[in-house]
């Protein structure tokens, strides 16, 4: 499902114009940039977790050329599902 | 910064961006969230722009997999953003970045202690110095009479001085003419012509040692047809008389010292051999350590080279003390070869294999 299929749905399901739809998208993913640069945690319930984690630099072998390389440190976004998303997606397997 | 922001919150926040309700902004999360669940649920994968993608995972303990957005990770990762992935040779292991720190204090004790070192070899050569100008002056006039060696000497140290001289007088004259053109140049050409003159001076003394001799001989002759010039042509004639005394009294140890005829070659070849004591005497041990039940040989090769393969080499120099490197007895007091002795350099591959190849050989030596 893209993009725009969502905002589609979204306009359906709320009974709302699909240009207020992408302004409020639009406005969470402002917000879900500005907290997430700042390490704070995003948590929505019955959803999951966005968790901003510090990685150090560490050693890896390239695997297509073979060659040693530095991983430089990074901040990298982890997503922890919450119980209620895995149930759901386990119930429906 | 580290707060987990709940629902409310995140609502809140929306809702002051788009300046509206922040009810009708929790709804919107919701149902899009929820729309989210479903699909994945359905096993689809859902793309929302300026967040990514999330899609079904294949397996129990990863449900979802969620890339997301470039520009959101980018956004995310800016302080770390400069940096880039950096190809490293094969000598670098985990191990060597872990004790960086510690490679980094050893290295500067050596660095220290050779730095230290170095300054002793310089010292030799100052008591020579008087010797080297008057081989210098042999050089230019074979050992045939002193007499006309002494009214030969002036002549020919004059003549640099002249010819310096000279330089600096074409050097002023040519200038001239160009004054006219343009009033900065020949400051500009001057210093440029100083700058090569002293290249010119620096160009007879082989080695920056060699050279200060020279430099202090020339300018101490110049100084001395400075003064001649001024007080009389009387005072050039007594001042060599001064030189030939210092002459002889130099040359005749040379003479003695070296049954060679050639005076300079006996110069250098001392020279040569207090190099070499010298050389020799730097590679006394950096330090004494004594084995203990925390200390082997690997951790004192690892403290001071910053690898622990080198222990070799502290094995082979304490040969005396260590019969078997397997079996080693804490208090029993070792000393640390110096690195240079055996080219230790624990960022070298080359350096690396050939502490391998030792390891390999005193193994095979012990297994027999």
């Amino acid at each position: 499902m893209d993009n725009k299929a969502i905002i589609n749905s979204l306009s359906a399901a709320m009974g709302r114009d699909s240009k207020d739809i992408t302004s409020l998208l639009d406005s969470l993913t402002a917000v879900i940039k500005e907290r997430l640069s700042d390490m704070d945690t995003i948590a929505i319930p019955g959803f999951g977790e966005f968790e901003p984690v510090k990685e150090d630099e560490r050693i890896d072998t390239d695997p297509t050329t073979g060659q040693k390389m530095l991983i430089p440190p990074a901040i990298n976004i982890r997503f922890n599902p919450s119980s209620l998303l895995k149930r759901k997606i386990k119930e429906s397997r | 910064m580290n707060r987990k922001i709940t629902f409310p919150q995140l609502a809140d926040a929306m809702a002051k961006l788009t300046s509206g309700n922040p009810a009708t902004a929790e709804t919107f999360m919701k149902h899009l969230f929820d729309l989210i669940a479903d699909s994945l649920a359905k096993g689809k994968s859902v793309t929302i722009k300026g967040i990514g993608s999330f899609s079904p995972g294949d397996s129990q303990d990863c449900p979802v997999i969620w890339t997301p957005e470039k520009e959101l990770a980018d956004a995310v990762n800016e302080p770390f953003a400069f940096f880039d992935a950096v190809p490293l040779g094969e000598g670098v292991t985990e191990d060597t970045l872990e004790e960086a720190d510690a490679v980094i204090d050893a290295t500067t004790e050596i660095e220290q202690s050779a730095a230290a070192i170095p300054v002793i070899p310089p010292i030799p050569p100052a008591p020579s110095i008087p010797p080297i100008p008057s081989s210098a002056k042999t050089e230019t006039a074979p050992v045939e009479e002193p007499a006309a060696e002494d009214t030969q000497q002036p002549t020919d140290s004059s003549e640099p001085a002249t010819t310096a001289s000279d330089d600096d007088e074409t050097n002023d004259t040519e200038p001239l003419p160009e004054v006219e053109k343009a009033e900065e140049q020949p400051e500009e050409q001057e210093s440029t012509a100083t700058a090569e003159y002293d290249y010119e001076e620096e160009q007879p003394g082989d080695s920056p040692r060699r050279f200060n001799p020279w430099l202090a001989a020339a300018i101490g002759l110049v100084a001395g047809l400075i003064a001649g010039f001024f007080i009389g042509r009387q005072h050039i004639v007594t001042e060599p008389t001064a030189d030939n005394g210092e002459k002889t009294e130099s040359t005749a140890p040379d003479t003695i010292a070296g049954t060679l005829a050639e005076p300079i070659d006996t110069d250098s070849t001392t020279l040569v051999e207090t190099e070499a004591t010298d050389t020799v005497k730097t590679y006394e041990p950096i330090a004494v350590d004594t084995i203990s039940t925390s200390r082997y040989l690997t951790t004192m090769s690892r403290k001071y080279y910053g690898d622990y393969k080198f222990w070799v080499y502290i094995y082979e120099e304490n040969s005396d003390v260590i019969t078997n490197p397997n079996r080693i007895r804490p208090g029993t007091t070792v000393t640390i070869p110096d690195p240079r002795k055996y080219e230790i350099n624990a960022n070298d591959p080359e350096s690396l294999r050939r502490a391998e190849k030792k390891i390999g050989e005193i193994s095979a030596r012990l297994a027999k």
